[in-house]
């Protein structure tokens, strides 16, 4: 290939032209088939990561969709937003109020599939000890996201019932989270540096927030954000060097100052603007570019095995619980295909496989086993989703609701 | 530790939330205040005697 269309490929606004191209389409996609833009910005990254070094291929190129180290961190700052931005949706109060469901709810929908998909990856597909745990982190949790985009959609979140699936998703992915971290961690003091530097920010963080929202909210460079933003970097870069995940102190901030930012509408629309339009296209694109359509061929029995495991232990641990508190079987079903999604929790802890190493030097799981993982838990955004939305929404719910005219 | 990710993005939004404070409290531009703060930041950590 001639030189200069070398250097024109290596440009990093034809790189970031072609990302944010795709980050459009999928943006439209989503809005004109009504399914949430991170499940179709996985879909369209699969594609074109796929689909380009094909074309490429045709013409004697090696073209691929490129990834370079500002990219990773485009995508790396929105998952930890996107993190930061799902705990800071629980209501302190709901979680107050529906403490006993939705800790039992959320305890055994992180357990069950923990357990049951880590000892399918280890027993049957006789994958690495490391590797299993990651298959069992990544397929225990359950989509904020999606739930969150469902309660909405049906009006469910002002319901007594969509509160308490919201907050069960919340513990079961704090699970997640903490397994994650707990797994993973270096025990050294880069951790107890991070633990004690958290124990002093966490307490204190609500007040700050609270503080800077009261005495700048409105000013068009955004303190509050900036203050935010910082006290995630500084979480985040203290959890990366005890080779946590910076996932885990952003939802942790995210709840922490969630009663805070309730009464602040504004400046969470400032961030979510932020985070979905420029920083998890990013994200999404990449965890869709990583996954080999090859592997998803030679692996289908793989993945049809994890996610037939992943569903069935949500079953089995799920379901009892809803009826151990009196819901009915409608809602005990609801309840149980709601909390088998998973969707942005599973991607990172895949991706935190990907990226992470061993002793030795070798990534916790390989690109197939990666491709798998992430395949499963699409599937199980979609599939529950719409099986729950077909045959089983709450419907005395939702007649309740509209009685009262809400 | 330096090439820990997060270690260079906190301290560039560390001076800039500096900035922003230090442009509310002055009322100038925020961007005037973010090159003074990025200025006080070379001072402090350039070696003068680097060549």
């Amino acid at each position: 290939m001639p030189e200069k269309n070398i250097r024109m490929l290596e440009s990093p606004w034809l790189i970031a032209a072609l990302w944010i191209g795709l980050a459009l389409l999928a943006s439209m996609i989503s809005i004109r088939v009504g399914i949430s833009v991170a499940l179709i910005e996985i879909i369209v990254g699969v594609v074109a990561g796929n689909a380009i070094p094909w074309v490429g291929s045709l013409f004697g190129t090696q073209a691929k969709l490129e990834t370079t180290p500002w990219i990773n961190f485009l995508a790396s700052f929105g998952s930890i937003l996107l993190t930061f931005l799902a705990g800071a949706e629980i209501e302190p109060d709901v979680l107050r109020k529906h403490w006993k469901p939705s800790l039992a709810i959320g305890f055994v929908s992180f357990l069950s599939p923990f357990l049951g998909t880590m000892a399918a990856a280890y027993y049957l597909l006789h994958w690495s000890a490391q590797a299993s745990m990651i298959a069992g982190v990544a397929l225990s949790t359950t989509s904020v996201a999606v739930v969150y985009a469902v309660m909405l959609e049906t009006g469910l979140n002002k319901r007594d019932i969509g509160k308490l699936i919201l907050a069960s998703c919340f513990v079961t992915d704090l699970g997640t989270v903490l397994a994650l971290g707990v797994m993973f961690a270096n025990y050294n003091w880069w951790l107890v540096l991070f633990l004690g530097v958290s124990a002093v920010i966490m307490p204190f963080a609500p007040r700050l927030t609270q503080r800077f929202l009261r005495r700048y909210e409105g000013q068009v460079s955004e303190p509050e954000i900036k203050l935010l933003l910082l006290m995630l970097f500084v979480l985040g870069g203290l959890a990366a060097a005890a080779n946590s995940e910076a996932v885990l102190p952003a939802y942790i901030l995210g709840l922490v100052v969630a009663g805070v930012l309730r009464h602040h509408k504004e400046t969470v629309y400032h961030i979510r603007v932020a985070v979905f339009a420029l920083l998890t296209p990013f994200y999404f694109l990449k965890a869709g570019a990583l996954i080999s359509a090859s592997a998803i061929a030679q692996g289908a029995l793989v993945i049809l095995l994890l996610l037939l495991v992943k569903v069935a232990a949500k079953f089995v641990g799920v379901y009892p619980t809803a009826k151990l508190f009196k819901m009915d079987n409608r809602v005990s079903m609801y309840t149980t295909l709601l909390m088998s999604t998973g969707l942005t929790f599973g991607t990172i802890s895949a991706m935190f496989g990907l990226n992470h190493f061993d002793a030795q030097g070798h990534s916790l799981i390989n690109s197939d086993q990666y491709s798998a993982l992430v395949v499963v838990v699409i599937a199980s955004a979609v599939v529950p989703t719409l099986i729950a939305q077909k045959w089983f929404q709450p419907q005395h719910e939702l007649l309740e609701e509209n009685g009262n005219g809400a | 530790m330096i090439e820990n990710t997060w270690v260079l993005p906190a301290i560039w939004l560390g001076l800039a939330l500096v900035a922003t404070l230090l442009s509310i409290w002055l009322r100038i531009a925020t961007a005037l205040s973010e090159i003074v703060a990025e200025l006080g930041k070379a001072a402090v950590f350039t070696n003068p005697f680097a060549k």
